[in-house]
């Protein structure tokens, strides 16, 4: 067992001898990927971005191994922009942080459940339950929600968390992308209506160089050169309508609409 | 003393005091201050507690706001001579809220895995700067050695503004005077109470506004808490003194009842 974990340690910090590439257009929702020059592995959802591993314990939660991860260039991985954290698979380990006695279930939806009592942690983990706990570091706490806490253990199934938990981005809810298209003649829609919580990706298929900059420069793209593309999520807080334009052209020349509901 | 000598004895200074300082942050020193009790901490004050020398912000909303590291850290503060110590004990008692980002205007930032270069301004937002000689215009010729490599784990700590198009769109000495504090720039402000006793609830019906912390505190000798009607939410169980916040985010009515009397009711209604 020390061995084995050894073993995986190496291949978390070293570089495999051979590496299978594929283009980030090939790349489909769930799959894990790795540039080159750096080590870490990431999530790829169907959000079009990439999410962090924060440590390899959270990593082990959700993948015995690295056999899954696909390489693919740097330039490539650059393209996918970073939409959050993984955190740990639901009802695999219990979590706690350094500073704070309480230990945490983890339920759906990267929600923390405190666990009221000793005995519960038992009924729920076994007689050894303690060696279940992870001490999560405090700067990747604030990933988790922390809700109802966790009185009688009927009301919280290990083994059925993790059996619902099937996807990094269903624990995420995570939703697939909008495309917003920039095209020679404009953008391709005058107006784009999306769900809040939903992230837009803007995709220059024109000749040149483009932007969806907002009118008043509240958020923008910056520069796409063709074939570029830039993601934003517009959740609760960005309900509404917005108007954006091309900064090389004009407001009066190139406009979109984007109404979030 | 030559001019060169000024020099190299400034320079060694300065990595004296940087060494210092590091050592600081990750030693435990010989003597600890005296512990400053919770009712003695004030918005603002910086603490850590006895066992472990990590040191948190303590936030207008009364939870503590964790550095993701010194780099972080010294964007906002010089050292660590302010800190204050509280017992672990009371370190438990004050919750997470979140993380410090980098204080606005006074580095950029990036990620080793995408060459783009962000400004920061308040709130943690930041600007993707569009060009190199936008960068130059506005951190001077120096302006690639004061970008900061940001761990991609504490990356989804921003949120994604607009790009920087023309260097007016941005003044590093002006969002850096804008934040004066954490407390501005992540917009704490105090939370709204609720005592608990066995009486009941302190008020009833809490209007607050979206984005607000409830800190619920048993007042009583005997044990209280405070239980979602649906069960979504709970404070836990509340011995006499203890506390326990939570941010409301949602707009919505939120009905509770004290999970040891379930006859003593309240309502939080979020706008």
């Amino acid at each position: 067992m020390k061995k084995f974990i050894f073993l995986t340690f190496l291949a978390f910090i070293a570089l495999p001898v051979q590496a299978a590439s594929v283009n980030a257009t090939d790349l489909v929702p769930g799959d894990l990927i790795r540039g080159s020059a750096h080590n870490a592995v990431y999530y790829y959802a169907q959000d079009g971005m990439r999410y962090v591993f924060p440590n390899e314990k959270t990593y082990h939660t959700w993948y015995p191994d690295f056999s899954q991860v696909k390489w693919i260039s740097d330039a490539d991985l650059a393209t996918v922009q970073i939409g959050g954290n993984v955190t740990y698979k639901p009802g695999v380990k219990l979590i706690k942080i350094i500073s704070s006695p309480v230990v945490y279930a983890v339920s759906a939806h990267e929600q923390l459940r405190a666990v009221a009592s000793e005995q519960l942690a038992k009924e729920l983990y076994g007689e050894q339950w303690n060696t279940w706990v992870d001490d999560v570091p405090d700067e990747f706490f604030s990933n988790y929600q922390v809700e109802a806490p966790l009185d009688v253990a009927s009301t919280y199934n290990p083994k059925a968390e993790t059996a619902d938990a099937y996807s990094v981005q269903n624990q995420k809810q995570i939703k697939p992308f909008v495309s917003v298209s920039i095209t020679d003649s404009g953008y391709e829609l005058p107006t784009t209506t999306v769900a809040h919580h939903t992230a837009v990706r803007f995709v220059n298929n024109s000749s040149q160089s483009a932007t969806a900059s907002e009118w008043d420069s509240v958020w923008g793209t910056g520069t796409l050169k063709p074939g570029e593309h830039f993601t934003r999520y517009f959740k609760e807080d960005a309900m509404g309508r917005w108007n954006f334009y091309n900064k090389y052209k004009s407001k009066e020349t190139m406009q979109g609409t984007l109404v979030v509901e | 003393m030559t001019k060169t000598m000024t020099q190299v004895s400034a320079i060694a200074l300065l990595v004296a005091l940087m060494a210092a300082s590091s050592l600081f942050a990750f030693s435990k020193p010989a003597q600890a201050a005296s512990l400053t009790a919770l009712s003695n901490l004030h918005a603002g004050d910086l603490i850590r507690g006895e066992t472990f020398s990590a040191v948190y912000y303590y936030g207008a909303d009364g939870f503590r706001y964790v550095f993701p590291n010194d780099k972080a850290y010294f964007t906002w503060y010089k050292d660590f001579n302010s800190v204050k110590w509280v017992s672990d004990a009371n370190l438990t008692k004050i919750q997470i809220g979140g993380n410090v980002t980098y204080k606005p205007g006074v580095k950029m930032i990036k990620i080793n895995s995408d060459p783009r270069v962000y400004v920061v301004s308040s709130g943690g937002v930041i600007h993707p700067i569009g060009s190199e000689a936008i960068a130059s215009a506005l951190y001077g010729a120096t302006w690639n050695k004061q970008i900061d490599d940001v761990s991609d784990g504490f990356f989804p700590n921003y949120v994604m503004g607009g790009s920087i198009d023309v260097a007016s769109m941005y003044d590093p000495a002006a969002e850096k005077a804008d934040a004066e504090n954490i407390n501005v720039d992540k917009n704490l402000s105090a939370a709204a109470i609720i005592n608990i006793s066995d009486s009941g609830f302190s008020q009833p019906t809490l209007t607050i506004s979206v984005g607000t912390a409830v800190k619920f505190v048993n007042t009583a000798v005997t044990v209280h808490g405070a239980s979602a009607d649906d069960g979504s939410w709970g404070t836990g169980s509340l011995y006499s003194g203890d506390a326990f916040s939570k941010y409301f985010k949602k707009a919505g009515t939120y009905s509770y009842h004290d999970k040891y009397d379930a006859s003593k009711k309240g309502t939080i209604v979020v706008l």
